[in-house]
């Protein structure tokens, strides 16, 4: 393999990264996900794409064919699906990670469940994440009721689905 | 056949074969907690993928070898993560609850909502949860750290929020 497909791949994502890392010390935005998803996918495919239909200069340049700049575009979209699929955890509290922070961070070291449950507040917990879901329109609220949206309702369906396929039970969340 | 086709056949062929491993293996187990069944299968994956290249590559000695077998463990290595990270959600994760709470309820009054999903149970599941994976003990009814890896990784998020700035959020 031409080691050049290495080295443009990396490269491509280490500058979305960086650009993501810059912006976001700059402001963090309600959307963040999305914009995450715009700045490590869609840019990088709009670029690739524009890269494969006009091959000249950047063949050149880099030293790649249609075909592999396709698979450095690859090793990209793996890097950012694995950064992407990561970050809700940094987003937002993770509350197992809480847990284990708050008990690691403990004096004694050791805490009971009552101790640790008055650590968190549901609004953290719960709430936040219904804003998330109204906000990425996964459900709405209206008239003082909560309900799922057509999105919502696929995604349900999509993990029912998935969960039956490998023989489990909804998750416990 | 070139060893860059090799690597992108093998690619395609492992990786889309893990979710149908997963789903033999999940039946096969039972009383196995699923999260950590699923992360041995993903990493022991990788561990076998790995030996496989180690087997092919010294077959093609032509020039780049190294950097293709660099390329198939990052591209391999990523995704079956990816995948590992959507099964997770699927388990773990408070916002599909929460759908799916809510979606079976049909409509449900806002005052009412945090009583579909409770804190006490969010905490309750995890604490059992991280248990099970070994990273908490429970002894008298309190909890201390057990093995250090999540704890680790949970420090390692603290300092990523800090440098992009979300550390208020």
């Amino acid at each position: 393999m031409n080691p050049a497909i290495l080295w443009c791949g990396l490269l491509v994502f280490a500058l979305c990264f960086f650009l993501h890392v810059v912006l976001w010390r700059i402001s963090l935005s309600r959307v963040s996900s999305l914009l995450l998803v715009v700045i490590l996918v869609v840019i990088p495919a709009a670029a690739f794409t524009f890269v494969l239909l006009h091959p000249t200069p950047w063949n050149g340049i880099l030293g790649l064919e249609r075909q592999q700049f396709a698979e450095a575009f690859l090793l990209h979209l793996s890097l950012a699906g694995l950064y992407i699929a990561s970050y809700p955890a940094v987003r937002a509290i993770s509350p197992s990670l809480e847990l284990l922070l708050i008990i690691g961070g403990s004096s004694g070291g050791e805490l009971s469940s009552q101790e640790i449950a008055q650590q968190f507040v549901s609004r953290t917990l719960v709430n936040a994440r219904l804003d998330d879901l109204a906000i990425y329109g996964f459900l709405q609220e209206s008239g003082g009721v909560v309900q799922v949206t057509w999105l919502g309702r696929i995604t349900v369906a999509f993990f029912r689905a998935y969960r039956t396929f490998l023989g489990l039970d909804v998750g416990a969340g | 056949m070139r060893y860059e086709k090799i690597i992108l056949v093998s690619l395609g062929v492992s990786l889309l074969a893990l979710p149908f491993l997963h789903a033999l293996v999940s039946r096969m187990v039972k009383g196995f907690s699923p999260q950590p069944l699923a992360l041995l299968l993903v990493l022991g994956g990788n561990v076998v993928y790995w030996f496989w290249l180690a087997a092919v590559m010294p077959s093609y000695q032509a020039p780049g070898s190294i950097a293709g077998t660099a390329y198939a463990v990052i591209v391999h290595a990523s995704f079956s993560l990816v995948y590992f990270h959507l099964f997770n959600m699927s388990e773990t994760a408070r916002r599909i609850r929460i759908l799916f709470e809510v979606a079976r309820a049909g409509k449900v009054p806002v005052p009412l909502f945090e009583q579909l999903y409770k804190t006490s149970d969010i905490v309750t599941i995890r604490l059992d949860r991280l248990v099970a994976l070994h990273q908490l003990s429970v002894r008298d009814g309190r909890y201390a750290l057990d093995g250090r890896l999540l704890y680790f990784a949970a420090v390692l998020v603290l300092g990523w929020r800090r440098l992009l700035g979300i550390t208020k959020q």
